[in-house]
């Protein structure tokens, strides 16, 4: 299957200061890519030099199977894109915004916006400048630029950012159409269980360096779990020293571990003494980010209460 | 993506739109433009008031004489005291302030606060926006140079003027003025292509046109140092010279949309191929 994106070797240099490195990644027809990091670890880097407003210092991208540099502007119809920042100017509404950015695409439906904007809740708000907008309404109105002429490819930066709960599952949701009918996703975020939620794949970027491309539920299998194990006595808990698996606490009579791989040999091991109580965590993404990036100083807060 | 190749008519919607943006702050510019021709004009209603001016502004220091044109102000001719008008400084900041302004705000203020991505995210491709911020320039210096001449238009028609005045010398005075901001446009392009902060190009731009103008006055002022004054695009907006006939303005013409082409050539490959 031909990928929608395909950078290979992507570096980027703001004079000797490194956006990114090295980074190699495809994106298939019909997935959701999650591209995962930090403020400043390269995202928004990457997805401008995919859609040309930077250039590279070295690599390729290729979109909808043809190298960058030989798409005429026109093929931009088949890109939505949700950048972050998107005021034009304060005095626009956002129906003039619509306007102005449907004009620039070639045709939107007219049925599609008005859909959309009924979805979004956003007709209220249509007349209104768009300086006077709370910021969830203007990344309403963002992700709605995004989708309106139904792209190919849509390219979101944190789209989630200033949206509340219900317009969150409302969003969820129109990922799904979109994937539905064939629509491949680039979502940015530094929400990990956003990306948990509703990717297919993750690329996990670490000061400009993609550190890691996995199915979300490999990442999850091969991220540490924690474990606590409360035990009935004492002297038990110090006797508990399982193989393979990293003692992050021991306190009375409770201790906590960190493992990998499938939790029932722990279970046994413990299972040998009187035990009250025991809980493991399932890898969160949230663990898998920090066991990427690096993270050593994961603490008890990370285990459930 | 290549930089050419943008939806058909991409140009003319985002010209279109950079206009609506600014009709306001524009029409403002044009009141002022218009009122200040207006009253240069109705100064020959009095025939004691055109005097007395002509007489002070002739006894004014070389420095301001030179602002206005020199000894070749011919400012008891009617014609030659509304070339005034167009010699004074005001007409030049007016369409300064357009200029500066549209090319601060839609290149080097767009890439500061990355709004042009939302515009170049869709099918219009950098040179299509780049030709659009242009033609903006040039729409809205054309309307501002016409509204200076309808001032002037409009007071020969409303007030009981005591001379006669031909108003087609004080249209070509206004083409020319025009034919200044090509060359005002391109360095204002060029500079704010190459700053990717709109306060620091609006800086360097204001630097350009004050080190021009000095640069002209000097030429005019000081004998020995009149080979700069070829160097300066403000050297060939003569207004009084273009009194009589058509042929100074050719020279002006030339330097001026040369100066554009130029600057305007740089810009538009910078503009092309710079990270935004």
């Amino acid at each position: 299957m031909e990928p929608v994106i395909r950078a290979k070797r992507l570096t980027k240099y703001y004079a000797k200061t490194c956006g990114v490195e090295d980074l190699s990644l495809e994106v298939f027809p019909g997935e959701i890519f999650g591209f995962l990091g930090p403020n400043g670890a390269g995202k928004t880097t990457t997805i401008r030099l995919f859609l040309d407003l930077i250039r590279p210092t070295n690599g390729q991208i290729e979109l909808f199977g043809k190298p960058l540099g030989q798409l005429p502007a026109t093929e931009r119809r088949r890109i939505g894109y949700l950048p972050g920042e998107f005021t034009l100017v304060g005095s626009m509404t956002p129906l003039s915004i619509l306007r102005l950015m449907g004009r620039l695409s070639g045709s939107i439906e007219p049925k599609r916006s008005d859909e959309l904007t009924e979805r979004f809740g956003l007709a209220s708000s249509l007349h209104r400048p768009i300086r006077h907008l709370s910021e969830g309404t203007k990344q309403k109105l963002g992700i709605l630029l995004a989708f309106i002429h139904d792209p190919e490819l849509l390219i979101l930066d944190e789209p989630t950012e200033s949206l509340d709960p219900l317009m969150q599952q409302e969003f969820f949701k129109m990922l799904a159409e979109a994937v539905d009918r064939g629509r491949s996703i680039f979502l940015s975020t530094h929400i990990l269980s956003e990306a948990e939620r509703v990717c297919n794949r993750v690329g996990i970027i670490r000061n400009g360096r993609l550190v890691a491309v996995e199915d979300v539920e490999v990442l999850r299998a091969n991220t540490p779990r924690l474990m606590e194990i409360v035990f009935r006595n004492r002297e038990d808990a110090l006797k508990f020293n399982p193989e393979n698996a990293e003692t992050l606490e021991r306190h009375d009579s409770v201790v906590r571990i960190r493992f990998s791989g499938s939790p029932i040999p722990y279970i046994k091991a413990a299972a040998q003494w009187d035990i009250e109580d025991l809980k493991s965590h399932p890898a969160k993404l949230e663990d898998v980010f920090l066991h990427y990036y690096g993270g050593t100083d994961r603490s008890d807060k990370d285990m459930p209460k | 993506m290549t930089s050419r190749g943008g939806i058909k008519g991409g140009t003319a919607i985002m010209a279109f739109q950079i206009v609506r943006w600014h009709y306001l702050e524009w029409l403002g510019l044009m009141l002022l433009a218009f009122g200040f021709e207006f009253l240069i004009a109705s100064m020959l209603s009095t025939t004691i008031l055109r005097q007395n001016v002509a007489q002070f502004l002739s006894m004014m220091p070389g420095v301001f004489q030179a602002f206005l044109g020199g000894k070749n102000m011919n400012l008891f001719r009617p014609e030659g005291m509304l070339t005034f008008g167009y010699s004074h400084p005001m007409m030049q900041v007016l369409l300064s302030v357009l200029i500066f302004t549209i090319a601060t705000r839609h290149i080097a203020g767009r890439i500061e606060r990355k709004t042009i991505d939302l515009i170049l995210s869709r099918a219009i491709s950098r040179h299509q926006y780049f030709a659009a911020v242009i033609i903006a320039m040039l729409v809205g210096t054309l309307l501002l140079s016409a509204t200076s001449w309808l001032g002037i238009a409009a007071a020969t028609s409303i007030l009981t003027l005591k001379v006669k005045v031909s108003l087609l010398p004080l249209a070509r005075i206004a083409l020319d003025l025009w034919l200044l901001c090509f060359s005002g446009i391109g360095i204002a392009t060029l500079i704010s292509v190459c700053n990717s902060q709109g306060r620091i190009a609006l800086g360097i731009m204001i630097g350009v046109w004050v080190f021009l103008t000095i640069v002209d006055l000097t030429s005019k002022l000081i004998p020995s140092l009149s080979f700069l004054g070829p160097f300066t695009p403000l050297y060939y907006h003569q207004p009084y010279k273009l009194l009589d006939s058509w042929s100074a303005i050719q020279t002006d013409a030339l330097v001026q949309l040369g100066t554009f082409l130029v600057m305007g050539t740089l810009a538009w490959r910078r503009f092309a191929t710079r990270d935004l």
